[in-house]
């Protein structure tokens, strides 16, 4: 007891309890710790001895004077107090209930059934709200929260001990729905960057200042951030999860500055000048090309933007380009795309020498001259025995720069001619099968059957099983003996690597033929030349080249094939060729003083004589003195307003583009010359074969083989001046350059020669720079200054383009023919015929023919091989032994997976077999002159990669940098395109070259600043955040709703 | 007249309250500048959180309840005597009232000024909301409180107050009863306007709004019944006239204190339910966070 209890009251307000009796009735102990008066039990008196005493303690001011009564009550009143609860104690009592009611809205919150919507800690941006309106609310939190699927007691766990859900963590979660938009791959690491390529770019902008937060980025020892680090969620529906502040950026990146408009750097990309995909110089075409037509330079011309309006696209060729530029690629591509050739070889020499290599076409025979296509080098890359060769004679041989002398070029040569009748023997017995094997073997890959489909082009299989029919008939035999020889000896084992030291070549096996037969077609070639009127030779401008070669007159002959066939060919008939006729040629020198003529010089079948073109008056020289009537001669048809069927529409577009030069050579020697006479017509013209003949014999009396027909009066000279010139023009430097090509400049700038109208070949006049531009070569005594023929015809200009007139001439009969031929022969024509559309007859010596020709109309439009293939496609052309392709024009698809396929090999321009197709592509005179418009990059294995279309940004896949044209244009002042694209004060030097792959092209745009930007994007305009231009996430695609 | 002159040493007794008021200025102005340097400190880490890609809210959060817990020390400081070691409670009312301070800005960055939109997070706001405003209220009344309490002629302390308030309803009996044989009136004014006025308690309004009308309108009617009361009437009138000004003070000082006492209801009721919230609050952001 305190010692001061007894004296005074005070209160006790800490306590629970507090006394009532406000009076100071004195009850100095307060009410006990249970709420009770003590007052209420002060006294109660004890009976002591019989008395009762008062036992009130003295804290209570002890014993009453009075006592208690004899009943022992005491005699005090009592106090009455009702204790009440303290404030304090009502304060306690209160904050607990408080507490306990909000205690019970938690427990109810988490208990209930319905818990998610009010733990949740608010609503879902819009982005996500089909997660809060899907499924019930249970499972809404799982699709984001491992701990959604658990219950409260597992939170705290996991609050207090760390992950004890099995779940997946949340970026998982999210990147599964995000991973298509993001990438599977670094879409944790910042800018979805792989580390490396991040620490690069980091390392770069490690500048002078230093790290802008004292604290380190959230990322883990991976480099991976939570996607939760920046978007966060449960801020309601129209919460940006993307918004980041520019401070958050320059977390990272350390070079900072205040704002776009103060601090950001200059661009440092040139946008708008590099070096485009599609080299287009607006300066030049605004200020020089437009400008001279008066067209009206408009940006929206040639660009529109993409259906968003957030990239402006140019717009297709067709739209933009074709107006102008669509002539000169049509010309580039009038000769068509060689895949397989034969060049001229000398047997003779070959033999001489003990090289063999085996068949070998007569028209194909002769002296050493031209080359290999580059898509045929390309399909003998895959061959070691041609590789080799190649090596050893260079990737731009030319057979006319051999040296006869050499035996090792001579055994390289037999060494490219076995491969070729290898090629020849692949793809005629697997066709497409046979190409794609060697174009797979030759990429080192497989080839995407797509890109293989527009490489092949619906090549028939049928293309090389004809030729090979036609140019080799044996080759099955030979090819097979010789493989089976092959493997004893390997073919290049002998090679010498001394660099700079060629080796002897090694001798090919010699392929097992049939001499007796190949005597026989040189006996026939030798008794054709024999027959050949020596006044003809006379006359005939290559008669030096002869020399000393004679025609048998008295010898029989037969074409040994008919030119410019369809794909069906027509087996050569064969004739005995006396071996030893046969003048071999010395050397080069030789060559070019004694020139041979073409070896195939056809007769007419029907009368054993030369032909009529052969005969000295009706040389070239004469025709000019004999023009025929124009009154006789059939109107052209122009090329648009033709109706015939499609294979037989001609193609007006002149040749601009100079032809290959294995196709020169082979135009010396073709039977459309004028000397070759009409019996080169019918070979020329396909359906003058003896599909016909048969006909005729079907139709006795039909034929009117004495008919003369009236012949057009064609000016092609004039035509090719017209439609050639632009190309001329612009190629004229380009050829100067070139050695051959000079010669070539010279013979085109020569006088032309006017085609004799009655001459038999008018139709198909060799002297016609259109049809072919070497005529005047041929035509011409081909005197060099010293006197001497020139070495080699290396026109490259121009080819057969025009309308050849079938002339009348004396035909076979029938029966004549039929003498000729077996009556095997006989059938096979017939059935031939049968199944072979009905045609134009050429010869005007079929009724059937004639009957159904128009009336009035004597003559027939022959066209060449190419000529029948206007649309594109492919065709063989036996006058110049080559199967090719003739493209369809701008983006041909064949011709554009062939570059793709070529340059997509590694190293090709340092491979012999490939790199002339790599030099072809650079020349400024390739078929459809690609690499003028169309830039290339180098990649990095070393293959090249060939822009064919510009590449867009894609606007759905997020880059550093994004920008919108969309709202843009539709403000005032930045709807014009020269708003920001402003172009140059001077057009930007173009380095025009022989390659165009080191021709550099600007677009002629100023380099676009900051500065276009800031005008609008400033501090006033507050449009100058980080992410209004830049993206965090990077290479993932933007979907677009 | 010159003032003394203050001296550590020696400071005149007429000058302390003068010298206490300097002290207790200065010391507002250092603890003011203390809790702007604060809050500068918490606004650049938490700028520099947020440059960092940091989640700041995990920072706050965490900062908001260490500053909470330590609010609520000062409770406990009050009850347990035995930390005297811990400071006085004097120096834990100041922490107390500057953390306070603190807590709401931490509080502001936490929820990144913005209203949560979440039923349970708006709930822990409003409670957050309320202490912070309890407390702002509980600062203002215990700094205006005690002058007006001060500017009252008597003291009372409040749990004496009824007791006291009987005693002055005693003696107004007591004089009333007194004079009941030669001033009637008297009594019978006591009867019909005081009798009420000195035994039932004030109304809610006067709590709300302590005033003196009702002293000031018995007063008046009181002194206009002199007139009509003998000399030894209008002395026991004046003996009212002082009861009923005793009686006025106490029920102001009922009133006053009251208010002093029950704001700390609300307050700590408010305190342990927002602490309650804010530690299951802490489990779901631990449980349900979405970092890797």
């Amino acid at each position: 007891m305190r010692p001061d209890e007894a004296k005074s009251r005070y209160n006790r307000p800490n306590a629970d309890w507090v006394c009532t009796h406000v009076d100071g009735c004195g009850c100095p102990s307060g009410p006990s710790h249970t709420g009770r008066c003590p007052g209420q039990s002060a006294c109660s008196p004890v009976k002591v001895e019989m008395r009762w005493q008062c036992n009130r303690p003295t804290n209570r001011d002890g014993r009453c004077e009075i006592g208690p009564g004899p009943d022992g009550q005491c005699c005090q009143k009592n106090y009455g107090c009702v204790p009440k609860r303290s404030l304090r104690k009502n304060r306690k009592i209160f904050v607990t209930s408080c507490v306990a009611i909000f205690a019970g809205i938690l427990l109810i919150g988490i208990w209930q059934p319905n818990r998610i919507e009010f733990l949740a800690p608010g609503g879902l941006s819009s982005n996500h709200a089909q997660i809060w309106s899907s499924g019930n609310s249970e499972n809404r939190c799982v699709a984001c929260h491992a701990a959604g699927a658990s219950d409260p007691i597992s939170w705290v766990k996991q609050a207090v001990f760390g992950n004890p859900h099995p779940g997946e963590p949340q970026y998982e979660k999210c990147l599964k729905c995000h991973q298509s938009t993001l990438g599977s791959e670094n879409t944790l690491i910042a800018h979805n960057l792989n580390a490396e390529t991040l620490a690069e770019l980091s390392n770069q902008q490690v500048g002078s200042s230093g790290s802008s937060s004292i604290f380190a980025s959230p990322v883990n020892h991976s480099g991976e951030i939570a996607c939760a680090t920046c978007h966060q969620e449960h801020h309601g529906a129209n919460h940006d999860l993307a918004a980041m502040t520019d401070n958050q950026c320059q977390s990272c990146h350390q070079s900072q500055f205040s704002s776009f408009e103060s601090g950001h750097p200059e661009f440092t990309s040139p946008i708008g000048t590099d070096d485009p995909e599609i080299q287009f110089d607006h300066h030049t075409h605004q200020a020089k090309y437009f400008s001279e037509s008066q067209a009206e330079f408009n940006c929206q011309t040639c660009h529109d933007s993409d259906q968003q309006g957030n990239v402006m696209q140019s717009k297709p060729f067709e739209t933009s380009c074709a107006g102008c530029h669509q002539k000169k690629i049509d010309a580039s591509l009038t000769q068509g795309l060689p895949v397989f050739s034969l060049p001229l070889l000398d047997l003779d020499v070959l033999k001489k020498n003990n090289l063999d290599v085996g068949e070998w076409p007569e028209l194909a025979s002769g002296s050493f001259d031209g080359g290999l296509p580059p898509l045929m080098k390309v399909l003998l890359a895959s061959d070691p025995r041609a590789v080799d060769a190649m090596k050893y004679l260079g990737k731009d041989f030319d057979l006319f720069d051999l040296d006869l002398e050499s035996v090792s070029q001579l055994k390289a040569v037999q060494g490219i001619a076995i491969a070729i009748k290898e090629l020849m023997y692949d793809l005629s017995l697997q066709g497409q099968a046979g190409l794609v094997k060697r174009l797979q073997r030759i990429g080192g890959q497989e080839i995407p059957v797509q890109q293989l489909r527009a490489m092949l082009g619906n090549l028939s299989a049928e293309t090389f099983t004809e030729a090979q029919k036609v140019w080799f008939p044996n080759l099955d035999k030979e090819i097979s003996q010789l493989r089976q020889t092959e493997n004893e000896i390997p073919f290049n084992s002998v090679l010498s690597e001394t660099p700079g030291v060629l080796p002897e070549f090694p001798s090919t096996r010699p392929l097992p033929h049939n001499n007796a037969k190949d005597n026989k077609n040189r006996i026939q070639l030798i008794t054709f030349l024999q027959q050949e009127d020596s006044s003809l030779l006379a006359e005939n401008p290559l008669k030096k080249l002869i020399g000393s070669t004679r025609r048998n007159p008295s010898a029989e002959r037969t074409p040994s094939r008919k030119t410019d066939l369809p794909i069906k060919g027509v087996t050569p008939s064969q004739t005995d060729i006396n071996p030893a006729s046969i003048k071999p040629l010395k050397s080069k020198s030789s060559l070019v003083e004694n020139r041979p003529l073409p070896p195939i010089l056809p007769l007419n079948r029907s009368t054993n004589v030369p032909p009529a073109s052969l005969n000295p008056k009706k040389t070239l020289a004469n025709r000019k003195q004999d023009p025929i009537p124009k009154s006789q001669l059939p109107p052209i048809i122009p090329a648009d307003t033709r109706t015939t069927p499609l294979e037989d529409q001609q193609v007006t577009d002149l040749p601009a583009v100079p032809p290959m030069d294995h196709s020169l050579s082979r135009l010396e020697r073709s039977p459309l010359r004028p000397e070759n006479g009409p019996e080169i017509e019918r070979i020329a013209n396909p359906y003058v074969s003896p599909r016909q003949t048969s006909k005729s014999t079907e139709a006795p009396g039909t034929n009117d083989q004495n008919t003369t027909r009236d012949l057009p009066t064609v000016d092609p000279s004039q035509e090719v001046q017209e439609t050639g010139q632009e190309v001329q023009e612009t190629e004229v430097g380009e050829l100067a350059e070139n050695p051959i090509s000079k010669k070539m400049l010279q013979k085109e700038k020569a006088p032309k020669t006017r085609i004799d109208p009655s001459s038999p070949l008018r139709g198909h006049n060799p002297d016609d720079p259109v049809e072919h531009p070497q005529a005047e070569q041929i035509g011409k005594p081909k005197a060099k200054p010293d006197g001497t023929t020139p070495s080699k015809s290396t026109a490259k200009n121009g080819g057969p383009k025009s309308v050849d007139v079938i002339p009348t001439q004396p035909t076979p009969t029938p029966a004549t023919k039929n003498q000729e031929k077996t009556p095997s022969q006989i059938n096979e024509s017939r059935d031939e015929s049968a199944s072979q559309p009905k045609r134009q007859s050429p010869g005007g010596n079929n009724n059937e023919d004639q009957s159904q020709r128009p009336s009035g109309t004597d003559q027939v439009v022959r066209l060449s091989a190419m000529e029948r293939v206007p649309l594109g496609g492919w065709y063989r052309d036996d006058t110049v032994f080559t199967i090719a392709y003739k493209q369809t024009g701008h983006a041909d698809p064949l011709t554009v997976n062939w570059y793709n396929f070529v340059a997509s090999i590694p190293m090709a321009a340092e491979k012999p077999m490939l790199a002339n197709f790599i030099t072809n592509l650079k020349k400024t005179t390739s078929p459809g002159l690609c690499a003028s418009c169309h830039s290339h990059n180098l990649t990095g294995h070393q293959s090249l990669q060939i822009n064919w279309k510009t590449t867009y940004r894609d606007p759905s896949r997020r880059e550093f940098t994004r920008f919108s044209h969309r709202p843009h244009l539709v403000q005032a002042g930045t709807d014009q395109c020269s708003h920001c694209h402003q172009l140059t004060a001077e057009s930007p030097t173009i380095q025009k070259a022989d390659d165009f792959l080191t021709q550099k092209c600007q677009s002629g745009f100023k380099p676009m600043a900051k500065s276009n930007c800031t005008q609008c994007h400033n501090n006033q305009s507050r449009i100058q955040n980080c992410t209004q231009c830049h993206n965090y996430h990077v290479g993932g695609k933007i979907e677009f709703h | 007249m010159m003032r003394p002159r203050l001296t550590s040493g020696s400071i005149d007794k007429r000058d302390e309250p003068i010298m206490n008021l300097i002290k207790f200025a200065y010391r507002r102005i250092r603890q003011l500048i203390a809790l702007a340097l604060l809050i500068a400190t918490v606004s650049l880490i938490v700028h520099q959180l947020d440059t960092s890609l940091q989640r700041t809210s995990f920072i706050t959060g965490w900062g908001l309840m260490s500053v909470v817990g330590l609010l609520t020390c000062y409770n406990l400081r009050k009850r347990l005597s035995f930390l005297s070691f811990l400071g006085s409670s004097r120096s834990w009312l100041q922490i107390h009232v500057y953390f306070g301070f603190l807590a709401v800005v931490v509080f502001l960055f936490h929820i990144g000024f913005r209203i949560p939109n979440g039923k349970f997070e708006l709930i822990l706001t409003g409670l957050f909301m309320f202490v912070s405003l309890s407390g702002f209220y509980g600062l203002y009344i215990t700094r205006i409180i005690p002058k007006k309490l001060t500017a009252v002629k008597d003291e009372a302390v409040y749990e004496q107050i009824p007791s006291l308030r009987r005693t002055v309803r005693t003696q107004a009996e007591q004089i009333v009863h007194s004079c009941t044989s030669f001033a009637p009136a008297l009594a019978d004014f006591y009867m019909e306007k005081l009798a009420y006025f000195f035994e039932s308690p004030r109304s809610l309004i006067y709590y709300a709004i302590p005033n003196g009308r009702q002293k000031r309108a018995l007063l008046l009617e009181l002194s206009n019944m002199d007139r009509y009361l003998p000399e030894n009437g209008r002395d026991s009138s004046k003996q009212l006239m002082e009861l009923i000004h005793r009686k006025d003070d106490l029920d102001y000082h009922h009133a006053m204190q009251g208010r002093l006492k029950i704001w700390l209801f609300f307050h700590i009721a408010a305190t342990y339910s927002m602490i309650l919230f804010a530690v299951f609050h802490t489990v779901l952001v631990h449980a349900f966070h979405g970092g890797i």
